[in-house]
């Protein structure tokens, strides 16, 4: 079969050469050169009036993006534990501990309110806000999980308040819930220590463990 | 292999924004596609808990994986690959060139990345400390990561170490139990995610109205009002909500006004995570219900309404269920279970939400540009857009009703309705604010506006 000669298409006349190179290739981006300036300029001044004027949009520039770029500067070394430990102090530091010092099925005693004191200045656990300290149960809890808390104020709420493992003490709080006897000059001022001597020896066993 | 993870939670995604269509636009399937998989991963939660099956990575993988291989077949299989990827979008973007560059364009871009950069940094450095993530969301993401179950030992009646905020619906908790799954220290990373989708959602969706400067200048606005921002590098829950409500109320009103069918099925889908992801979500169901409704009256749609009742409702239900039945915790107390007048109360609310929402330090400009936005087309109020208005104002007011519902003080709920106003509510307004910007930025005169910036020539110049 013989093939169809092929048709040659008409040569633009100059006039639609000139409008197809005019025609932007992208007509919801391209903005006519001095109005692209003009808004430019424009905006540049409204950000920089707002920034100056409007208490939310200078908290933004100067607390915001400064403040926080400087502590990320400054903080930079930080360990996550110290990370909480300059949010939240003393408070922190002591779950932490609790947390390192006991096994992950462990259930913990805390003291009451009165001995944790969050309300007075001199007190290590003192803070503004009591929802971030030691003695909001499910705040303290998230710190050191898996294991778990059981308050002194819970005694006659929770059922099985008697299956706690190990005895937070403070302020020579707490030793009379050990199975064992801590001689007095052994009592350091905070503490967990486990409730059985069993417990005890095995704790004892994990120090020695970790010290060879 | 936590970005490899990252990865196919996107392609998830992506692939489902693909089965409900083709057709969305490269950035919108972008925008929705993390946010959407997220929904997936956190909803499967739910039976694998009740059904004894552990969540772990592995068996949340499997379904994302068969998504993916689901939703690639049929693509190829249908030879509808090169649409699902937009190649056009991607070539659009390629033959861009030097003179193409829009400087209030890339000025605006500049601010929200250089702000995105500062809350990506500020959320990756610092773990979870806000309290309400540490004694609820953040705190079951860990459990369920841990323990492979929702009902896990915090819930447990003998040695309970649940709070108040350990009763939110899985979206946000589940979520950060994914992120704990997939390797990852913090579970910050779902809120990072969450807010870049955001920024990408809302530029996208705006451009279905306005031209790029225009959709860049109010995605900026929105993004930019300082208490949203401040709070999107703390896990709370608002963060993510915002997304899904503004999402939600956006897509719905893009279908009632442009009749694309695809919006409606993304619009059920967001409003039923909306309530997946905060109970106070069902404002926005009650607030796009009665828009839809009237929608429905208008052009005989009532199987639409149905459907978006149906499924908004039963995620609503199915959360408060588990909530009472299996975890056995009660939202009673919280709310008077009657309805009462107070007249002192609702002139103290008013006045604290009025001090609240004129505060230019919480919300930027928005109730300087947003009142003046709306005035601005009070001559077509009622001709344009007036279902998204409504929308937006009836969730507005159902919400503060909630607020004035709440029984403060009381037995066992002890906030104050100051306490409540300056925190929770005010975050609650993000979602708000959001769709009101998204209002005033697709309006007549803006558009005017834009045509005024962007388009070569006089825009009062009459056409010819």
């Amino acid at each position: 079969m013989a093939k169809k000669p092929r048709k040659k298409a008409p040569k633009p006349t100059p006039k639609e050469t000139a409008a197809k190179a005019k025609k932007p290739k992208h007509p919801d981006m391209e903005i006519p050169f001095l109005k692209n300036v003009l808004v430019l300029i424009a905006l540049f001044f409204l950000t920089y009036y707002l920034v100056g004027n409007v208490k939310g949009y200078k908290w933004l520039q100067e607390r915001f993006i400064e403040g926080n770029l400087n502590k990320l500067e400054k903080f930079a070394d930080l360990t996550t534990d110290q990370k909480y430990q300059a949010y939240f102090r003393f408070n922190h530091q002591f779950l932490t501990f609790i947390r390192d010092n006991t096994a992950d099925t462990a259930i913990i005693y805390m003291p009451p309110d009165s001995v944790l004191d969050v309300e007075d200045k001199k007190s290590a656990f003192y803070t503004k806000k009591r929802s971030n300290s030691v003695q909001h149960k499910t705040w303290s809890t998230y710190h050191i999980y898996p294991r778990k808390l059981v308050y002194d104020r819970e005694k006659e709420e929770i059922p099985s308040f008697d299956q706690y493992t190990h005895v937070a003490c403070v302020d020579g709080w707490g030793y009379e819930y050990l199975e064992y006897d801590v001689p007095k000059q052994q009592r350091a001022r905070y503490q967990v220590l486990p409730r059985t001597v069993k417990g005890l020896k095995a704790m004892n066993e994990r120090e020695k463990n970790q010290a060879q | 292999m936590t970005l490899i993870h990252l990865i196919v939670l996107f392609l998830c995604g992506f692939g489902l924004m693909n089965l409900i269509s083709p057709k969305f636009g490269l950035l919108e399937k972008i925008g929705f596609s993390f946010p959407l998989a997220h929904g997936l991963v956190t909803l499967l939660m739910l039976p694998y808990d009740l059904l004894g099956i552990p969540i772990t990575l592995t068996s949340l993988y499997i379904p994302q994986l068969l998504v993916i291989a689901f939703v690639g077949g049929w693509l190829f299989y249908k030879q509808q690959l090169p649409q699902a990827v937009r190649i056009q979008d991607w070539n659009k973007a390629k033959s861009f060139g030097f003179l193409s560059i829009n400087l209030p364009w890339i000025f605006l871009m500049s601010i929200l990345g250089y702000l995105l950069y500062v809350v990506i940094a500020k959320a990756m450095f610092w773990p979870t400390i806000s309290f309400d993530s540490v004694a609820g969301y953040d705190f079951v993401g860990k459990m369920i990561a841990i323990e492979g179950k929702v009902n896990g030992s915090m819930f447990d009646p003998d040695l309970p170490f649940y709070s108040i905020r350990s009763g939110y619906p899985l979206y946000v908790p589940g979520g950060f139990g994914y992120a704990y799954l997939m390797g990852f220290d913090s579970s910050k990373i779902t809120t990072v995610l969450l807010i870049l989708s955001t920024v990408v959602m809302y530029y996208a969706l705006l451009l279905n109205y306005v031209k790029h400067t225009m959709a860049a200048l109010f995605t900026t606005l929105f993004i930019t009002t300082t208490e949203y921002i401040a709070m999107s590098a703390l896990s709370l829950s608002n963060v993510p909500h915002t997304f899904l409500a503004v999402a939600a109320v956006v897509t719905i009103f893009i279908w009632m006004d442009k009749r694309d069918h695809r919006y409606f099925w993304l619009g059920v889908i967001f409003m039923a995570l909306n309530v997946w992801a905060r109970s106070d979500g069902i404002v926005f169901i009650a607030g796009t219900g009665l828009s839809l409704l009237l929608f429905a009256y208008q052009e005989k749609k009532w199987k639409e309404l149905i459907i978006f009742g149906a499924v908004s409702g039963a995620a609503f239900m199915i959360w408060q269920v588990y909530l009472s039945g299996t975890l056995g915790i009660t939202n009673d107390g919280v709310f008077v279970d009657h309805l009462f007048w107070d007249g002192e109360k609702f002139d103290r609310m008013t006045d604290l939400i009025w001090r609240v929402i004129t505060n230019t330090q919480f919300y930027g400009v928005a109730m300087i540009v947003i009142p003046i936005g709306i005035l601005a087309n009070f001559r077509t109020i009622h001709k344009q857009h007036y279902h998204l208005l409504i929308a937006i104002l009836v969730s507005w007011l159902a919400y503060t009703a909630l607020y004035y519902q709440m029984d403060n003080g009381g037995e066992n709920f002890g906030y104050s309705l100051k306490s409540m106003i300056n925190s929770s509510y005010k975050r609650g307004m993000f979602a708000i604010i959001g769709v009101l910007y998204f209002y005033v930025g697709i309006s007549p005169m803006t558009q005017k506006l834009s045509q005024l910036i962007i388009e070569p020539g006089n825009p009062f110049k009459p056409k010819q």
